[in-house]
């Protein structure tokens, strides 16, 4: 037999012989389907049924649209994360692991019916037994053509130690999760029960669903359509930009963007007002992580997010979402105070994002569709723009002039760092903040504002010194310096159009836009970077229609 | 273990000339995979659960054929590859007293007589759950 000819599922997981996970850098373009991992899932799919399992006779079943994605991870290869597979080739949710998603929902539904549900230990004369549940759970198969898809291939990509605390080596892997399957759920019970009680124990199994199910819940993986799940906050938004790639080329609107900007964030602000260790050790109580040999922590809080397909636009290098809601999930926080003060937390956290940062790819940079002054003269999309929709009005800060923007920096920003640092988390502060590239530090960065009242041709005015070659007495070139960054290095500069609004009679009010220009200046810069630095600062300062703000 | 023992001892007869067999042509002969088992796994008793639990890996890899057993020692470092290339050592330890040569590298395992690869899976197979008997012993 020609050893070059198995199935990779059969070969030792070794260089030379099968790395699924991993992303071969010499396949580019349309070679990238070759990746072994896009091989794997053909010969899975070869064997594979296309039909779920039906389940047996008198189990009740009911099915289920996710938002996204959705990964139970075997742990069968422990090299990449892929779906339990039945024998037929069908991936499945295995019982055991809705029995568990069930008896903690039941916890918070009906607590007094866990016993009876799902069994549990029961002391009889003073013995400790073991009493079975009345419910049998069968788990779930994908009843829609799961297997026709050809994005099975998914991509996880851990990118904080890169973007936020150093240039760290950073790579993506691949994992196998389903797009967008329908599950078929089955319970049965060993006793007749009334439609009414089938109607409550699915009502339960609707709130297990809302905390989502499988792997990475708080990435948005495993989330239903309608849900019930205790939100902290929900936020309509309308935002466009640059389209995420499948190693393949095709495109994908991936919700998981939201989760990494909020975690990003989270780290950097508080980064600034304490030690890196206690910053990671809070960003992982609220986020999430991976804690080293003891696993992973859950976090409190998770992103869902969801959208009528028909209000994204996704071409092929930029999406238009139209409408869409980001839902802040409460995953753990039996505490009412608590919930409150992380709400006020993912506010603060939520506006921070929108009017320095972004969300998704090239979230440095304001969309060059919009806002670029020349539209036609670059060839290739950058950058993105997000905005509030509805209600949600109400999360932009208005600003009146250049003190307001200072003052939400020190309060509504630092201050409330340090305040949540100690009396919530009931950490200590250091002065100096991690030793990181992008901690939000007083000293390590500088933000320059000015005002565009321009309100439906607004044109950045920064974009302009990151594309000109030329000089000249109110522009200064900054083209591919150690300022904007490269290719596979990231820049030191964000760059925003932020929707400026002022509040009269307690109403806002729509006034144009707010262009801010985040540096973090190199503080090691030597020779040519620094005088590029130093120049360049000294022209904001002096030449520029920008004021610095913070 | 007495289904493959049958196997393996016609093996034995029709590969007799030319390899080196000590044992009794006829009689019981039991390749002792409980005591081997039991070595490996008392040897390890005191490391840590990630460690232990391999041998639980190693039952299910079975089930994907002989590569993928033999590459995770290739693949592992530490505590957890030195794991799996005993137990690798182990088996073919056992084939050798049995008349069969257990090759070492992926291309000859796919070339492996077909007969002698069944035999060396069911082997295997009985020796992760000896193993896994005794893990579970010495772990309460």
């Amino acid at each position: 037999m020609d050893a070059d000819r198995v199935p990779l599922a059969f070969r030792a997981q070794i260089e030379g012989r099968c790395q699924v996970q991993r992303i071969n850098p010499d396949l580019k373009g349309d070679d990238a389907a070759h990746n072994q991992a896009y091989i794997w899932v053909k010969e899975w799919l070869r064997g594979a049924l296309q039909d779920a399992p039906e389940f047996p006779e008198g189990v009740k079943t009911k099915e289920y649209e996710i938002s996204w994605r959705f990964v139970t991870n075997s742990g069968q290869d422990d090299s990449i994360i892929r779906p339990v597979i039945s024998g037929t080739g069908c991936p499945f949710y295995p019982g055991s692991s809705m029995k568990g998603a069930f008896r903690r929902a039941c916890k918070s539904v009906f607590p007094q019916r866990i016993l009876q549900y799902c069994g549990g230990e029961v002391v009889v004369d003073g013995t400790r037994q073991t009493q079975p549940g009345i419910l049998r759970f069968h788990g779930a198969y994908p009843v829609n053509h799961w297997k026709d898809k050809s994005d099975l291939v998914d991509l996880v990509h851990p990118q904080q130690n890169w973007q936020v605390e150093e240039q760290a080596a950073h790579s993506a892997f691949f994992m196998m999760s389903l797009f967008q399957p329908t599950l078929r759920f089955g319970i049965s019970s060993n006793q007749p029960l009334s439609e009414t009680e089938w109607a409550e124990i699915w009502q339960v199994w609707e709130t297990a669903l809302g905390y989502g199910i499988g792997s990475r819940v708080s990435a948005g993986y495993g989330h239903v359509m309608d849900s019930t799940v205790p939100r902290l906050l929900s936020i309509r938004l309308r935002g466009e930009g640059l389209i995420s790639r499948r190693v393949n080329g095709d495109g994908e609107f991936r919700p998981n963007l939201f989760k990494a900007a909020l975690r990003g964030h989270t780290l950097r602000l508080l980064g600034g007002v304490t030690t890196a260790e206690i910053a990671q050790t809070i960003t992982k109580r609220l986020w999430g992580g991976f804690a080293g040999r003891d696993g992973s922590v859950m976090g409190e809080l998770g992103v869902a997010f969801r959208c009528d397909r028909r209000q994204l636009d996704e071409g092929p290098q930029w999406f238009t979402l139209h409408e869409g809601q980001l839902d802040i999930l409460l995953l753990n926080v039996r505490d009412e105070e608590r919930r409150q003060r992380l709400r006020t937390f993912v506010i603060r956290l939520i506006k921070f994002s929108m009017m320095l940062g972004g969300f998704g790819k090239s979230w440095r940079r304001a969309s060059h569709r919009r806002f670029f002054s020349k539209k036609k003269d670059y060839r290739r999309d950058i950058g993105c723009h997000w905005e509030f929709l509805g209600r949600e009005l109400g999360l932009y800060q208005p600003f009146r002039n250049l003190d307001d923007i200072r003052r939400y920096f020190v309060r509504g920003l630092y201050q409330s760092m340090q305040d949540w640092v100690m009396q919530d988390e009931g950490q200590r502060l250091d002065v100096r903040g991690a030793n990181w590239r992008e901690a939000w530090h007083p000293d390590r960065i500088q933000v320059w504002a000015r005002f565009d009242d321009d309100m439906e041709d607004a044109i950045s005015t920064a974009l302009d010194w990151f594309h000109q070659e030329q000089d000249s007495l109110s522009h200064r070139s900054i083209k591919q310096t150690h300022l904007t960054g490269k290719l596979n290095q990231v820049g030191r500069m964000w760059q925003r159009m932020y929707p400026w609004y002022v509040k009269r009679d307690g109403r806002l009010i729509w006034r144009g836009f707010i262009e801010f220009v985040t540096i973090f200046p190199d503080l090691n810069a030597t020779g040519d970077n620094l005088a590029i630095q130093q120049d360049f600062l000294q022209f904001l300062d002096e030449v520029s229609e920008f004021d610095r703000v913070w | 273990m007495a289904k493959p023992k049958d196997k393996k001892n016609k093996n034995k007869k029709s590969q007799a000339t030319s390899t080196t067999n000590h044992s009794p042509e006829v009689g019981w002969e039991t390749y002792s995979l409980d005591r081997y088992a039991h070595d490996l796994v008392f040897q390890r008793k005191e490391l840590d659960n990630e460690v232990l639990n391999q041998v639980h890996k190693m039952r299910s890899t079975v089930a994907f054929g002989l590569e993928r057993f033999w590459g995770e020692q290739h693949r592992l470092d530490g505590d957890k590859a030195a794991y799996w290339r005993a137990m690798w050592h182990t088996l073919a330890t056992i084939l050798q007293d049995a008349g069969i040569a257990l090759p070492n590298d992926a291309t000859n395992l796919w070339e492996f007589d077909q007969n002698h690869r069944k035999i060396a899976l069911a082997i295997l197979t009985q020796l992760c759950d000896c193993a896994i008997w005794w893990t579970q012993r010495y772990k309460s």
